[in-house]
């Protein structure tokens, strides 16, 4: 029966058992067959799917070519297009690790925290500052003599001078000024001399200052003179 | 393979997305190997010109790792998204004009010159690229791709059944059109 005498709804599925066969390259069965025998639309509407299938084969063929000729250049350049607005992060997908993001703050906060301590003991090893007690509290007649710093800096604590300690050596020909002061006891406790910190006045005492300003001995003064 | 290696485990498209927008080059590496070839075919169909293909094909990745992301999961996959991408672009250049072949273009040619007709492949590039969108598509996808019609439908954001009709409409336009290209040109050779 041809398809002119038959349903919409048979044509239809008739016509696209045969493009489903042209398709997978395959051969009508035999009811389709006896149909292409008696319906000459249908028989021609085969050869022409047949034909088109080939031809698609072809521009597949051409196409796939295509596209492997310039494959390696063309992901070569969008590879290196990735690497200029990622800025060439390392390629590594097998540990997949999840941090979260605020471990990464407190390593942050850590390490800065670390950084300006470590800086404060380096700082106060490389300019040792005397404790806030010991700073020279100028007497209203304060007196001051200029010396010239011995080769021996000992002579200075020689005469009843105590060196100070942790304080940088005087050098060659540094000159060095010897200041009446009174100073705090907690003061001169911290710079070797043993007084009794709880005796509330101020103690005068002469202390060597090098040109750093910082004091390098002290000595009590002797109130007779 | 060095590559499957080190991630034994296939990683869906989305995620290897995330990856990459994280800046893992692998992860774009891996969407690149599985969509360039695909997009760059389905441009090279539907525009007839390898120039305009290679165009598309590198645009859409250039565009996948923009500062602002066009790619929304909850909107759909990836594959549909890319191909959507190459879809838009490919019109685009269809607007814009005919563009200039490469010179090697006739070497790829002739790799498979004994294969096939080159005119029939013309006459049949110039058919599908006059096709309207909804039958060129389906051409493209299901009988150059190979695609499934599930998998065609899922990308065209259709119904399978659609999909198959416009396809089965799609290659009698086709066959009609050819035939008549075919006779216009016997016509001519005479």
């Amino acid at each position: 029966m041809r398809c002119s005498e038959q349903t919409a709804a048979r044509t239809a599925a008739i016509i696209a058992a045969l493009v489903e066969c042209a398709r997978q390259g395959q051969e009508p069965d035999a009811q389709l067959r006896d149909h292409m025998g008696v319906c000459p639309a249908c028989a021609e509407r085969w050869q022409t799917e047949r034909q088109l299938a080939a031809e698609l084969r072809g521009m597949r063929l051409v196409a796939a070519s295509a596209a492997m000729a310039t494959r390696e250049t063309r992901r070569a350049a969008v590879l290196a297009e990735f690497d200029r607005k990622f800025n060439a992060q390392p390629p590594s997908l097998a540990p997949n690790r999840w941090i979260p993001k605020w471990t990464t703050a407190l390593a942050v906060a850590a390490a800065l925290v670390f950084a300006v301590l470590a800086g404060n003991a380096v700082g106060s090893r490389r300019h040792p500052q005397p404790p806030p007690a010991t700073r020279i509290r100028a007497l209203p007649t304060g007196q001051s003599i200029l010396y010239e710093a011995s080769m021996d800096a000992s002579e200075i604590s020689g005469d009843d001078f105590i060196a100070v300690p942790y304080t940088p050596p005087l050098a060659q020909g540094e000159l060095v000024r010897v200041i009446r002061a009174e100073l705090y006891p907690e003061a001169l406790t911290s710079m070797g001399i043993d007084v009794d910190p709880s005796s509330g006045s101020n103690i005068p005492a002469e202390i060597v200052v090098g040109e750093d300003g910082l004091p390098r001995a002290v000595r009590i003064a002797d109130e007779s003179q | 393979m060095q590559y499957v290696a080190r991630m034994p485990t296939i990683r869906s498209d989305e995620e290897l997305y995330r990856l990459m927008r994280a800046g893992h080059r692998d992860a774009f590496a891996e969407l690149y190997n599985r969509h360039e070839q695909p997009l760059y075919r389905y441009a090279l169909h539907a525009s007839g010109s390898s120039a305009v293909a290679e165009e598309v094909a590198h645009e859409i990745f250039v565009q996948l790792m923009a500062p602002i992301a066009g790619f929304n999961e909850s909107r759909g996959g990836l594959q549909g998204y890319l191909f959507g991408m190459a879809r838009n672009l490919v019109r685009v250049a269809r607007r814009l004009g005919p563009v200039e072949e490469p010179v090697d273009q006739a070497v790829h040619h002739d790799i498979v010159g004994g294969l096939i007709q080159r005119e029939a492949v013309d006459a049949l590039y110039a058919a599908v690229r006059e096709m309207p969108d909804c039958y060129r598509d389906v051409v493209i996808l299901c009988d150059l791709e190979e695609r499934s019609y599930e998998d065609a439908a899922r990308l065209l954001g259709r119904p399978v059944g659609t999909v198959r009709s416009r396809l089965h409409r799609a290659r009698a336009l086709l066959g009609a059109k050819l035939k008549r290209l075919r006779t216009a040109a016997e016509a001519y050779s005479r």
